[in-house]
């Protein structure tokens, strides 16, 4: 399929994103409010073309995430798959909205996924999840805006 | 149009399955090592994408570099010379401390300390998630590296290594809430066990009795007990000792050596030559006396 790259290309940007150190004199607490580019990504791409991009799509995603960002396999997996299955049983409604209105569905989808992440942490690994971990949906919900602009004017383009 | 996975199933069912297949991957990947061998494949594939993300600070370090005077890269060569020279003259010291130590110990009829060697690596990403301390580093399986290798800086214990792919590897820090490592008081020898803490600036020592002689200020080094770090080096000094009334065991916090957060360059340590199976990395090591 022609343009498919774009969509690839985009997820690689995403991951870069996430990767890139903050400098080191930036205060280590400014690490809570990076967005999280990935999911970001994802859902745009399930909005808008949700007969290519689904929740099998999200699942093998989910796994290239976990060994790009270092967590053990399946702890993207079960928000992805869960982001990917709400987009794409709901791209017709969400389509119709606002993009602010949008980015409110978006803290709270990412929020529900921040909290089985942070269940599955403490709960199945014994590991404490710091609570500023809640403060990534809330960035990325004021970041959505461009993003879905940015993908929206590449699709366009090249797709 | 292709997919992956045919359509036919019913995509609500689809969901529920890869949720499913997520949860137990994650409970056998995070609590077993089972899939450590996938993973390390894996990893070797994707290695391009962490490449990726850290090329935009080399550009900004190469431009920052280039952009600098020329006095001042004088002045910091003349200070590094200096320093340099500083350092061998305290190393002849040690070495002549470290023959007096082995002749000794041959008096005493234990072993001889062998020196430690170690590979310098740089440090080329950092955790993107703040509660799993970890830091990528550009020497992999190719160089030599080990799952479990003690990893060090010029001030102290790192953390040691987790995960390894062809050319990266990824350290586990000290402060790591998985992480643990046996230490003793350089002041009264107590052997106590340091665990990370999810607090860059925290490690913190479990089932501390009462009994024991510890206070502020008293510098723990690794004990070399569990044979998996050599013995000597710094660790965390203790920041905090209270003992509540009526509490079975004090508590007690040590802030780490090293400089956690900013490091930039780290170095693997490899016990002895026989762990150097990979032929080549030989000429990089460093031999350093312990």
């Amino acid at each position: 399929m022609r343009g498919r790259w774009i969509i690839f290309a985009s997820l690689l940007v995403a991951m870069t994103l996430v990767l890139v150190p903050l400098p080191a004199s930036a205060p280590f607490e400014l690490n809570y409010l990076r967005p999280d580019w990935i999911a970001l990504v994802l859902i745009y791409w399930t909005l808008a073309l949700p007969e290519k991009v689904g929740v099998p799509s999200a699942f093998c995603l989910s796994l290239v995430t976990d060994l790009v960002v270092g967590t053990p396999f399946g702890f993207h997996g079960l928000s992805f798959v869960v982001l990917a299955a709400l987009a794409k049983g709901s791209y017709q409604q969400v389509r119709m909205l606002e993009i602010w209105q949008q980015s409110i569905l978006i803290a709270i989808a990412l929020m529900m996924v921040s909290g089985i992440q942070l269940l599955m942490m403490t709960l199945m690994l014994d590991r404490s999840s710091n609570l500023l971990q809640f403060l990534k949906p809330i960035t990325s919900a004021l970041i959505w805006p461009w993003v879905f602009l940015f993908l929206r004017f590449c699709r366009r383009r090249y797709l | 149009m292709k997919q992956l996975f045919l359509e036919r199933s019913n995509p609500r069912n689809q969901a529920f399955v890869l949720c499913l297949v997520s949860l137990i991957l994650f409970v056998i990947d995070g609590k077993s090592t089972a899939l450590k061998p996938v993973r390390q494949a894996a990893g070797s594939l994707i290695e391009p994408i962490i490449w990726l993300a850290v090329l935009p600070r080399r550009i900004a370090e190469q431009g920052l570099s280039f952009f600098e005077l020329r006095d001042q890269q004088r002045l910091e060569l003349f200070e590094q010379r200096r320093l340099s020279e500083t350092l061998q003259a305290r190393q002849l010291k040690f070495e002549a401390l470290l023959s007096e130590n082995n002749r000794l110990r041959a008096l005493l009829g234990s072993s001889a300390k062998v020196s430690d060697l170690v590979l310098i690596a740089e440090v080329v990403g950092i955790s993107p998630d703040p509660d799993q301390h970890y830091v990528m580093v550009d020497k992999g399986l190719n160089d030599g590296v080990f799952i479990g290798q003690p990893v060090i800086d010029a001030t102290g214990l790192v953390g040691q290594v987790a995960e390894s792919t062809t050319n990266l590897s990824k350290v586990l820090l000290v402060t790591d809430q998985s992480h643990a490592v046996p230490v003793l008081s350089t002041r009264t020898a107590s052997q106590l066990i340091a665990e990370g803490t999810g607090n860059r600036n925290l490690l913190s020592m479990r089932h501390v009795s009462e009994s024991l002689d510890l206070k502020v200020g008293d510098l723990l080094v690794t004990s070399g007990l569990g044979q998996r770090f050599p013995s000597g080096y710094p660790v965390a000094e203790i920041a905090r000792y209270q003992l509540a009334p009526g509490a079975a065991f004090a508590e007690v916090l040590a802030k780490p050596s090293s400089q956690l957060q900013t490091l930039d360059h780290v170095l693997l340590v490899f016990d002895s030559a026989a762990d150097l199976t990979q032929a080549g990395s030989l000429e990089s090591l460093v031999p350093v006396d312990g």
